[in-house]
């Protein structure tokens, strides 16, 4: 049920490159500070395409353009940047206060093979004394990937070189990867959601992002019982590293939009730890709560007829979850799928099982194709219609759901829309976000909010 | 207007287009149970139709009874035989104990008295509402389309029972629905 095309173009990116996606990271990290071996310009890219795309949120403790950098030219890359590098690392040192300094290096200064590694040792066999602090370095070209690839690149160097090694495990206590900073608009809420789920089980989560996680947890982070990935793509990588260097197992989990899909994670994480706890009273509680704040909305839901048929043109991580969250819980249906990344043949199968509906009378059309501009051609194609034919399915009422880019659909649709996949350029995300048993209800605000936004 | 030639094969035509669209709408349909609650001729308009496109109706709920409707009921009658009536300006906590016994597989009603059997867990539908199309042909049309959604996908109220109450004491179902309705012999 799934489509292929090629493309020798890439049209209306969706991510930043590897670099970007590292560099966003790092400015995630609590007390972390990115030092950039590239040519001039590239903090001020990121920095920009955030501020365009990741619903209006920059940098962070050293991040936008305070981020310190080679800044190499022709200079560099004719004569090598090594030089430039190490000196720009001592000063940053000296006079830039953070715990964690993470040397990053871009297209052009690993074309030219610069050998970074052998800046930091340097300076570790030459300074006696690092005041606390830790260098490491990350090779995170910009041609490497997407953003999601810088993530797993710089997260998987920070489990090899900062992490403290052999560290006994402590019951209860897990990490969470596949929340991608900057990528998910929502990252704070969505991971805060994730922490209070998981909190409910006795467990001390370790979200790397938030205001409620230390540096010190980072580099504690391997003594972790269990990894859990809550994407089915994101973040994989950096728990195969640590598996193989920790020796902490993972499992794996669609992101957790409502009651439904955060009761499945609940199960699975109960499960893979053997908790002594009754998962089944917990998730009733929770979902108790959740159909409390639900209840009033009935009335008028259903007297607006305010089932949809939904449009889901997404990352990989929004794509599944919203996909359950609106067939599970809301009611609503997923009609057609689209998959925006580039994806294995088996990631492509994982997905496509997990959007299954069991005895479903409607499964999706389910699209893998990087060009999200075809949509309105597949959408055609699933309801060819002549203006007179009465007595046809129609895609009506109905929804799209994706990036900012997706209004244009949604104009040619004559349907509402909702931003929540990168890029979002139309909403201002702070604080909110969707995880969680009550995380969902966010998301049905926003939305019955937007299908009645000219009531 | 002399035009009857022309609206027979009008009606012909459309009935046509319209019968051959329903085919899989009335076989989903087939031996679900619905219970349609409105102002009374709507309400027994309503039943007919939901006939029409295969639903059994399990019983009905009109709010209020004028004499010129009494021809209505027996022609309802014919298709349906005797189901439960409730005449009633909605008095929910009656509602509440007859779906309890009769648990259809779809509440079609009024606005802002849907809640009922929306809390018991029973996919619901709005009979209607200024922007949704249910006269004429293409209203069959419509609100099969409509039902079709509803049922494929009821997840939004299926959890209700077990999460929210309704206000009604537990012996109250055990009672007969009709037991406040004084019987004044007519």
């Amino acid at each position: 049920m799934h489509n292929d095309m090629t493309h020798n173009y890439i049209e209306r990116p969706r991510y930043f490159c590897a670099f970007g996606g590292a560099l966003s990271t790092l400015e995630a990290l609590p007390e972390t500070i990115p030092i950039m071996h590239a040519s001039v310009g590239c903090a001020a890219s990121i920095a920009w395409g955030q501020s365009g795309a990741s619903a209006l949120e920059v940098g962070g403790y050293c991040g936008g353009l305070s981020v310190p950098a080679s800044n190499v030219t022709d200079k560099e890359i004719i004569f090598g940047g090594v030089i430039r590098l190490k000196q720009q690392v001592l000063n940053t040192l000296q006079i830039i206060d953070g715990r964690l300094y993470v040397i990053i290096t871009s297209c052009v200064t690993e074309i030219i093979v610069d050998d970074v590694r052998s800046v930091v040792s340097d300076i570790y066999s030459e300074r006696e004394n690092m005041e606390g602090a830790a260098l490491m370095y990350a090779e995170t070209a910009g041609f490497k990937g997407n953003s999601y690839t810088g993530y797993d690149i710089v997260m998987s160097e920070i489990a090899k070189q900062f992490v403290v090694k052999n560290k006994a495990k402590k019951r209860g206590r897990v990490n969470v990867f596949g929340i991608v900073p900057f990528m998910d608009c929502f990252w704070k809420g969505n991971l805060a959601g994730i922490r209070k789920a998981l909190e409910l089980l006795g467990l001390t989560v370790n979200t790397f992002f938030t205001t409620n996680d230390t540096l010190e947890a980072v580099r504690s982070s391997s003594e972790a019982e269990l990894n859990i990935v809550v994407s089915d793509v994101y973040g994989i990588t950096i728990a195969k590293t640590y598996q193989s260097i920790h020796g902490i197992p993972y499992i794996v989990s669609s992101l957790p939009i409502g009651p439904t899909a955060t009761g499945k994670l609940l199960r699975e994480t109960a499960d893979a730890l053997n908790l002594d706890v009754d998962i089944e009273k917990i998730i009733d509680d929770q979902c108790r709560e959740y159909y409390q704040f639900l209840a009033p909305l009935t009335d008028a839901f259903y007297d607006g007829d305010h089932q949809r048929y939904a449009v889901i043109i997404a990352d990989t991580n929004y794509t599944v979850a919203l996909s359950r969250f609106l067939f599970d819980d809301l009611g609503w249906i997923p009609v057609y799928i689209q998959f925006t990344e580039l994806l294995t043949e088996q990631q492509k199968e994982t997905l496509s099982e997990k959007l299954l509906i069991e005895n479903a009378i409607i499964n999706p059309q389910v699209i893998f194709d990087i060009n999200a501009s075809n949509a309105g051609k597949y959408i055609g194609n699933m309801y060819p219609r002549r203006d007179t034919d009465l007595y046809v399915e129609t895609l009506s009422p109905a929804f799209v759901f994706g990036s900012a880019f997706e209004r244009d659909l949604a104009l040619k649709l004559n349907t509402p829309h909702l931003s929540i996949s990168f890029p979002v350029t139309n909403r201002a995300i702070i604080h909110r976000g969707y995880t969680g048993f009550t995380g969902g209800l966010n998301l049905i605000e926003d939305i019955v909010s937007a299908v009645i936004a000219n009531r | 207007m002399g035009k009857e030639a022309a609206a027979e094969r009008l009606i012909e035509y459309e009935t046509s287009q319209l019968e051959k669209a329903l085919i899989p709408y009335k076989a989903f349909f087939k031996g679900k149970k619905a219970f349609i609650s409105a102002g009374e001729y709507r309400t027994l308009a309503t039943a007919h139709l939901l006939h029409e496109i295969g639903f059994e109706i399990a019983g009905i709920r009109p709010f209020h009874h004028d004499e010129y409707a009494v021809k209505e009921y027996e022609k309802l009658r014919k298709l349906t035989g005797d189901i439960p009536l409730n005449i009633a300006n909605v008095q929910p906590y009656e509602e509440a104990n007859i779906l309890r016994k009769i648990k259809p597989d779809i509440f079609i009603g009024h606005s802002q008295s849907n809640t009922t059997a929306a809390k018991m867990g029973i996919p619901v539908h709005v009979i209607f509402n200024s922007s949704l199309s249910y006269i004429d042909f293409r209203g069959v049309f419509e609100i099969a389309r409509r039902l079709f959604r509803q049922l494929s996908c009821p997840s939004f109220n299926k959890k209700f029972p077990q999460y929210i109450k309704l206000p009604y004491k537990t012996s109250w179902y055990d009672e007969n629905p009709f037991k406040y309705i004084k019987d004044t012999g007519k």
